[in-house]
């Protein structure tokens, strides 16, 4: 078979497994009893593998926050020296079918909501999002509240959702999308059905004393159903990984240093280039010499069409975001031209009900020059900093080249 | 109560442009009920419960879209169904912007069938590739395209029965839309197939001059009748027009073609030898081909033109009297019985006795068989070559110390002799010339020495054929048709015009390569848009022109692949 047409076909095969697949929300547990792979002395961090010297500021405090989290360390000191040292293992979230947004920082004590992807039984695992300790801020109140998710909020809404018998994602998605989010950056109406469809079952499970501040969080917390969206992205993207030939991205993610790509059919390789500067509206006080560099693994979200992908139905972000309605059409007419396939589930109200686009095609964005947009948070680049924005941001140029050149040499085609 | 279901297949559509059609087909004055669904089995099962389904409908599978109609009427029942048609084929420009690529451009306009491609020539290749892939006729208005690009393209076009029309194509006109630079011309009956864009504007304004209007302009780009190409879309273009219904008369208009492609194009014109029906076209053919013989235009069947203008002149006579062939295909029937036994390189040698008729016949042969030579503007260079050959043998450097061979003829009969010698000559032409003051019997002498040459290449297992250009009349005291008779009989073919000799003989010579080489009938038919529907890829002036026109574009904004790094390209071609 010609390459072209082996290639077409392995994306097509791809995009089924995307369009198949069905995560369900399952379980919240301690990263140490679900995480594969996951032991006591290791961090898992977002984005590509990288070297604890090389790391970004933020992502840096966010390792020492969770060393001390776990009881490695009794100083910031002692902490990086034992990181520097190697006694503590870092690697990405990605290698332990994992994800973590912004700094992803995920230790083994903390809380991680479990998806599983029915059809394929790929699972997604995800901390629990919270405002502080992924944006670096490691102070007494960061640590306590990760204590108060691991001990009070995860098992209450574990047993909620167990009790549910699971919750299904893609429905929730389905009709968040409808409602103005993306999923990515605005989360906010998929947040309160969440909290709508968990509301019983959770009440019963965090009875009167735990409840007030368990519903709190829901409320401060816009944000909260990013975490699924997240693990319900790693689920579907390690089902639809390893298909010969395919040239689909299944993961993108940042570090604040690097962007990575992998590509459904060239293995476990990491394609990278440099994290770029993202271009945002910031809060007030606060400019892009504030800011940190592209980094997180939300960016997940776009593999499987959400996020920038369906940036047409978030109008309102899009104008925080400083931009114009036509805009945000226009760049997911954008992101159409570079996938080899369109969601079924997940619609766009404003462009007809089509589908989202969805499997990014290494071939189509080198070849056309158009880069997948991304929309992402802002994290600062100073100690406490938080979050100070959000924007829209591209991957470099050069992951998806490197990626292409693999291939060619994979396919044969390069001689 | 009429009812009837329309199945568009593999139409996919999404549900809310189908609910919007619905409803303006509900506003139809006498619909009764309507289904406009994709027939999956539950949107099927509903139509049959609802009474809409049909037996068309029924065969439908979920890729494909159903328009359920019930009326009161069967006039509304029609009336539903072409608006549905419409409203269905309406091109819809993607919210926010252009298309960047020929894919999205495909979903912008359903239906498109042709590729306008203005873009830089060493992308234009892959571009038209891309095009031709997607089932469109390409219209190449790029040039510096490659000439392997060029007939790789045209290749891939005549095996999927489309046409590349290029590259360096200025001019088209194709389902009632100009391409490129063009007149405003009207829909007409004339169909042009044209190697030189100018060269079809001038015919075709001259056309609307007189009233006539166009039925296709094909362009084929000026490359095409070289032998490289093999005037491939020349010959796509004649039989589409000769095929087409609208078209009645066609012009063809090219610089000389090289000479194997020449014989090519006239075998679609008239009766190719291969073919059992005559004439490929059927329909009359003007011809204006620079450089070409009009003698060897005539003989070969079409109306010869001596200018665009009179191309023009010539097709509204056609155009407007009785249909009458200019010329006779019988050119080609001699030919094709010539040709039969010839193998595939054989050589012709021309003897003559007559200066200008050994004029007239180089002039002609010339255009069909490569590296013909004659000692017409000096005397040969010895030791004469293998290969074609015309000889004036009245030339001073045969007549010293001979008698001319109009008054003798023996010297003529044994250089046929001579010639015949040769195993790799396949046709002897040669002059009998009468009147007064000629040999009393030229033919007898020529046509026992014809008849030898013959038995003898026969008994070494070789074909020869012999052409006589006969120029007399009955009345001439050797009598012309006695002398046609002592030729015929002695298995010698004759011919009464000179140019018609020429043209016979060196058709058969070219076309027996074409035997040979096995010309395809076979390729799939070209089918004309009765609307042209074209996706633009490059330069937005060509859109335009096609909107002012009233006709559907869809326009791509074209960057150059992987941002210009051409090794970078070369991947991305390999990787599809």
């Amino acid at each position: 078979m010609e390459i072209k047409e082996r290639i077409d076909r392995a994306n097509e095969e791809v995009i089924q497994r995307f369009l198949d697949s069905q995560p369900v929300w399952v379980d919240v547990r301690k990263a140490i009893d679900v995480v594969p792979g996951m032991t006591p002395a290791l961090i898992l961090h977002s984005g590509p593998p990288i070297a604890w010297e090389r790391m970004c500021f933020v992502q840096r405090e966010s390792v020492i926050g969770a060393v001390l989290f776990e009881g490695l360390a009794k100083t910031p000191g002692e902490a990086e020296k034992r990181v520097a040292a190697g006694e503590i293992r870092l690697e990405p979230c990605h290698a332990h079918a994992a994800v973590g947004a912004m700094t992803g920082v995920t230790s083994a004590s903390m809380a991680v909501v479990c998806v599983e992807n029915r059809p394929f039984g790929t699972k997604g695992f995800c901390k629990v999002v919270e405002r502080r300790l992924q944006f670096g801020v490691r102070t007494p109140e960061a640590l306590d509240n990760l204590r108060w998710m691991a001990e009070e909020l995860g098992p209450a809404l574990g047993q909620a959702v167990r009790r549910l018998g699971g919750v299904e994602l893609k429905p929730i998605i389905a009709q968040a999308l409808h409602m103005g989010d993306e999923c990515h950056n605005r989360n906010v109406a998929a947040t309160a059905l969440l909290l709508r469809t968990l509301a019983p079952e959770l009440a019963e499970a965090a009875g009167p004393r735990r409840s007030r501040r368990i519903l709190q969080y829901f409320q401060e917390i816009d944000q909260a159903f990013l975490g699924l969206a997240m693990a319900a992205g790693k689920s579907m993207g390690d089902a639809a990984h390893g298909v010969r030939d395919s040239s689909v991205v299944t993961v993108m993610a940042r570090n604040g240093v690097e962007f990575g790509v992998r590509v459904s059919g060239l293995g476990d390789r990491w394609f990278t280039g440099e994290a770029q500067v993202i271009d945002g509206a910031f809060l007030p006080g606060f400019s892009a010499a504030d800011a940190t560099r592209d980094i997180g693994d939300s960016t997940i979200t776009e593999t499987i069409g959400l996020g920038g992908m369906a940036m047409a139905n978030a109008l309102t972000a899009s104008a925080i975001a400083g931009g114009k309605a036509e805009d945000a059409i226009r760049r997911v007419r954008e992101n159409m031209e570079i996938t080899a396939g369109r969601s079924r589930s997940f619609t766009l109200p404003v462009l007809d009900f089509e589908g989202t686009p969805v499997g990014i095609d290494v071939r189509r964005v080198v070849e056309t020059g158009i880069l997948p947009v991304l929309l992402t948070g802002i994290a600062s680049n100073k100690p406490g900093g938080g979050r100070i924005g959000g924007g829209v941001v591209q991957p470099p140029m050069e992951a998806f080249v490197r990626a292409v050149k693999a291939l060619a040499e994979q396919v044969g085609a390069s001689s | 109560m009429p009812r009837r279901n329309l199945v568009k297949r593999n139409h996919y559509q999404d549900s809310v442009r189908l609910l919007r059609i619905g409803e303006a087909l509900r506003q139809i004055p006498g619909v009764e009920r309507i289904g406009v669904v994709m027939a999956t089995p539950a949107n099927v099962a509903l139509l049959e419960e609802g009474g809409l389904l049909t037996p068309e409908g029924r065969e439908a599978k979920p890729n494909d879209l159903i328009i359920a109609v019930s009326a009161a009427t069967a006039e509304a029942l029609s009336d539903a169904l072409a608006r549905a048609e419409d409203l269905l084929s309406r091109p819809h420009t993607p919210a926010g912007g252009v298309c960047k690529t020929l894919r999205s451009a495909l979903s912008a306009l359903p239906g498109a069938n042709v590729a306008l491609i203005s873009v830089p020539g060493e992308y234009a290749g892959s571009e038209a590739r891309r095009a031709l892939e997607a089932g469109l006729h390409v219209f190449l208005f790029s040039d510096n395209v490659p000439l392997e690009d060029e007939v790789d393209l045209k290749r891939l076009a005549r095996a999927r029965g489309l046409l590349v029309m290029g590259p360096d194509c200025g001019t088209a006109f194709l389902g009632g839309a100009g391409l490129g630079f063009v007149n405003v011309v009207s829909k007409g009956e004339v169909g042009i197939v044209a190697a030189s864009g100018t060269g079809a504007q001038a015919v075709s304004v001259a056309l609307g001059e007189r009233g006539l209007g166009v039925s296709h302009i094909i362009g084929t780009g000026s490359r095409d009748a070289s032998g490289a190409v093999g005037a491939i879309t020349l010959i796509q273009g004649l039989r589409a027009l000769g095929r087409d219904e609208a078209t009645r008369v066609i012009v063809l208009v090219s610089k000389a073609p090289g000479p194997g492609t020449l014989a090519r194009l006239f075998s679609e014109i008239g009766a190719c030898p291969r073919k059992e029906q005559s004439g490929a076209c059927g329909k009359p053919v003007v011809a204006y081909l620079v450089g070409v013989h009009p003698g060897l235009v005539r003989a070969a069947g079409a109306a010869p033109a001596v200018s665009l203008g009179h191309a023009a002149e010539l097709a509204a006579h056609l155009a407007e009297g009785p249909e009458e062939r200019t010329a006779g295909p019988s050119a080609w029937a001699t030919a094709g019985r010539l040709a039969g036994g010839l193998p595939r390189e054989s050589f012709l040698r021309g003897l003559f006795a007559g200066g200008t008729l050994a004029q007239e016949a180089c002039a002609i042969l010339s255009a069909l068989l490569p590296g013909l030579q004659s000692n017409l503007a000096g005397p040969l260079q010895t030791p004469v070559s293998g290969g074609h050959r015309i000889v004036d043998l009245g030339a001073d450097e045969y007549t010293v110390g001979r008698p001319h061979p109009m008054i003798d003829p023996a010297f003529q009969a044994g250089r046929i002799e001579t010639e015949a010698a040769d195993p790799r000559v396949g046709v002897i032409l040669f002059d009998v010339v009468l009147g007064h003051g000629a040999h009393p019997d030229p033919a007898g002498v020529l046509a026992p020495a014809a008849e030898r040459a013959m038995a003898r290449a026969s008994s070494e297992g070789r074909r020869l054929a012999c052409v006589a250009s006969l120029c007399g009349l009955d009345p001439d005291p050797q009598g012309g048709g006695e002398q046609e008779r002592k030729l015929r009989a002695a298995g010698v073919i004759v011919e009464r015009d000179n140019a018609r000799a020429a043209a016979v003989t060196g058709l058969a010579v070219a076309a027996a390569g074409l035997l040979a080489d096995g010309m395809d009938e076979e390729e799939p038919l070209v089918r004309l848009p009765a609307r042209a529907r074209v996706i633009n890829i490059g330069a937005d002036w060509f859109a335009d022109a096609l909107r002012a026109q009233g006709a559907a574009v869809a326009q791509v904004e074209w960057r150059p692949p992987a941002g210009g790094d051409p090794e970078l390209a070369r991947v991305l071609r390999a990787l599809g």
